[in-house]
């Protein structure tokens, strides 16, 4: 700690990093409040002083016992000015006897801190013996110490120090309460200011929906399309009924959000572009229906076939729920420990913190969040902070934005990877594919600068007509690249299913010049089909092949209509068990 | 005798070292490399026209009596592709876990003979008793999904 201490009026100056705190923690100094020195001012000791004339001054000057015209020289060797400035470091002392410049103080700041550190420990450590949240927070702080150095320990250290200092600043104005008057800065009595604002319609609409609501909604979400939308419109309906005119308003604004929420969870499977997009919007909503005490339903995620034949997405939030434990898990152990402290910092209760080493289960993160709302104090300033917290991990971390698949732009991919080990210009040179006419499958780029006739480079700066007049044709990707690209969510399935042709790529050998290689290769044109997809025991992508050899021995010459309607004949038939589903006519 | 029109498995189609008599639509084979796609199910796969088996399907079907007829026996090439099958089918598999597999050449009678072709697209017959060699040493799936009774050769006047 820096202070500064005049003459024997002892005044500590507290952290110089927080000068206006310092001030109003002085113990010695007060401040006065502005309106008081507006009195002050119209006093007549005030009046006189400020028309004293010259001879006035000099008078008061005579007799001071510690005048002086700026400099010190002249008064060299008086005793009793020897300690009339001194800056104090923690015990340590410079001063006209003790001389030290501030800059040689500070130089021991390093092996300093250490003690500031030491006593916030002692300070938690103290805390967490009667507060069961500090007993997090001290966790934390010791994880984050037990880490090796670098960034990520540096991170941590830095949000475990933020996270202590609100736990234990309230108790410094405790200790100020002997101190006289002081003010606590204006910002700090607004709280929520800049932060989360606390939206109290939406929180009584959802804790007046009753479970057969949330049930009924669910269930009209099950309808695709305009169905849906009636279903849902009907549901509403009743329940505004029920509800009564009067408070429309906040249950519409509940029952949107709810809707809202149940589309994410089902665009999770179906539609995770659109997942992504309601992402942040779904993490304020699962906040809220969280608080509103609703029931979540945690089951084990599914594929969009074993959704449909269930029909288990009539489940309220099943994927998100699950999908939130799957990223909470996968999250480093230093991460798992700074959102269970945000959280638990924000619910601020014992019981919660207690559950806090539930967690250490896989799949326990909804579990988590579930039992720490259900112990919250049912008051707006509890619920408040909840949902800071809250928010600030749905909102903030963006978990339903990286589960939605989306979230890996944030990761290195694979192909990301390969172009750091590679070099960004192999790299993209060998992710370029050389089709020859009548073959299905690549050629390397020195058998196609062969054929054609020139070199690797000449190759590559080739027009599309110019390839295709030496017989070659290039498409950009390995097809399962350009798969794994558009729809990154299902990377984690890679090896439960087969990245599929639509158009058969044996049509470029069978009927060559039918279809370009691009097209076969286009990825709209591509799907996965899981491996464990069968019917009547036999596999789904082996059905459809043996179905493409029927077509083939039945058109010895077919058409380019030909074959994309039969394409269309399989989807209708079989694209329910693609990843993502295919609808009829949709390609 | 009963005869049922037999639809086997196409786990794969012809592999790079094929060699074609002619360009001619339905190419045929006079060397054939059988790349597998999936990983085989059923002792007996195909490609358009062509057909290989299993070795236990041809030592089931040689040590039919009397002897079955519509069918030779040939050399093939086979592997697995380095796309789909290498990520996803292979799971560590070497080709040599595919088992020994033969070219079934097809060249008897339908209707006639255990083995014979029908028909423009050269739907494969096969005999009853073929059929029932075939389900007994569970050397297929699903029957429903591959055989229908064959009605005969349509009478054109």
């Amino acid at each position: 700690m820096l202070s500064v201490v005049r003459g024997n009026n002892r005044a500590i100056l507290r952290e110089v990093y927080k000068p206006v705190m310092a001030d109003a923690g002085d113990k010695g100094d007060r401040l006065v409040p502005q309106g008081d020195k507006g009195a002050l001012q119209g006093q007549p000791d005030a009046q006189a002083a400020r028309n004293a004339g010259v001879q006035d001054v000099k008078a008061a000057e005579a007799v001071r016992t510690n005048q002086s015209d700026g400099s010190l020289r002249k008064y060299a060797g008086r005793s009793s000015q020897e300690q009339s400035i001194e800056i104090c470091y923690d015990g340590k002392v410079a001063s006209r006897a003790h001389k030290a410049t501030e800059k040689e103080l500070l130089a021991q700041a390093p092996k300093e801190s250490l003690k500031e550190q030491s006593r916030t420990l002692e300070a938690l450590e103290t805390a967490a013996k009667t507060d069961p949240v500090a007993d997090v927070m001290l966790r934390f702080r010791k994880q984050a110490d037990a880490m090796e150095l670098g960034p990520d320990k540096d991170r941590l250290t830095k949000l475990a120090k933020e996270q202590a200092a609100e736990i234990l600043q309230p108790r410094q104005y405790d200790d100020q309460e002997d101190c006289g008057v002081h003010e606590i800065p204006r910002g700090l009595k607004e709280p929520l200011a800049g932060h989360v604002q606390y939206p109290e319609k939406e929180i009584e609409a959802l804790r007046r929906l009753t479970p057969e609501d949330f049930r009924k909604l669910a269930k009209a979400m099950e309808a695709a399309g305009p169905a849906a939308e009636e279903s849902i419109r009907q549901t509403t309906q009743e329940i505004l009924v029920r509800t009564g005119e009067s408070g429309r308003d906040t249950m519409l604004a509940g029952i949107n959000m709810i809707v809202g929420l149940l589309k994410y969870d089902h665009d999770l499977l179906f539609n995770p572009e659109q997942a992504r997009k309601d992402a942040s919007k779904a993490g304020e909503a699962l906040g809220l229906l969280l608080l509103a005490g609703a029931r979540i339903s945690v089951g084990i995620s599914m594929t969009a076939e074993e959704a449909r034949q269930s029909g288990d997405y009539s489940l309220p939030l099943t994927r998100t729920a699950q999908a939130l434990n799957n990223w909470y898990d996968k999250q480093t152990p230093a991460d798992q420990m700074a959102i269970a402290s945000e959280i638990c910092a924000g619910f601020g209760i014992s019981a919660f913190s207690a559950e806090a080493n539930k967690l250490k289960k896989p799949g326990a993160f909804m579990e988590f969040l579930k039992e720490g709302i259900s112990v919250l104090p049912r008051n707006p300033e509890a619920e408040r902070k909840a949902l800071e917290a809250l928010t600030g991990v749905l909102k903030g971390r963006e978990p339903l934005k990286e589960v939605a698949g989306i979230g890996a732009v944030g990761k290195a991919g694979e192909v990301v990877k390969e172009v750091q080990e590679k070099g960004l210009g192999d790299h993209i040179m060998a992710m370029v594919k050389y089709l020859q006419d009548g073959k299905k499958k690549p050629i390397s780029a020195e058998k196609a600068a062969d054929k054609a006739r020139v070199t690797k480079k000449e190759l590559h700066l080739m027009t599309d007509e110019e390839l295709a007049a030496h017989g070659l044709e290039r498409i950009q990707k390995a097809y399962d690249l350009l798969f794994y690209d558009k729809y990154p969510h299902l990377r984690k399935f890679k090896s439960e299913m087969q990245v599929h042709h639509a158009l058969p790529q044996d049509l470029l050998e069978e009927h060559t010049g039918l279809f370009k290689a691009r097209e076969i290769n286009d990825v709209r044109f591509l799907s996965g089909i899981p491996n464990d997809a069968r019917i009547g025991g036999k596999k789904v992508h082996q059905l459809i092949t043996d179905s493409w050899i029927d077509f083939l021995k039945q058109n010895t010459s077919p058409t380019r209509e030909q074959v994309m309607g039969h394409m269309r004949k399989l989807d209708k038939q079989f694209g329910q068990y693609f990843m993502p589903p295919v609808r009829e006519g949709e390609r | 005798m009963k005869f049922y029109t037999y639809k086997p498995d196409a786990a794969g189609s012809y592999g790079e070292s094929t060699v074609f008599l002619s360009d001619e639509k339905p190419r045929k084979p006079i060397r054939l490399h059988y790349e597998f796609h999936l990983w085989p199910e059923e002792d007996m796969q195909c490609w358009i026209c062509c057909y290989v088996g299993t070795d236990r399907l041809r030592q089931a079907l040689e040590a039919l009596s009397p002897p079955v007829s519509g069918i030779d026996f040939d050399e093939v090439e086979i592997s697995g592709d380095d796309e789909e099958f290498r990520r996803v089918e292979r799971k560590g598999r070497t080709d040599a876990a595919l088992g020994k597999w033969y070219w079934f050449k097809i060249d008897g009678r339908a209707g006639q003979d255990d083995f014979g072709e029908s028909g423009p697209a050269r739907d494969l017959v096969i005999s009853e008793r073929v059929k029932e060699l075939l389900i007994k040493g569970h050397m297929i799936i699903n029957p429903s999904y591959s055989f229908s009774e064959y009605p005969g050769e349509k009478q054109e006047f």
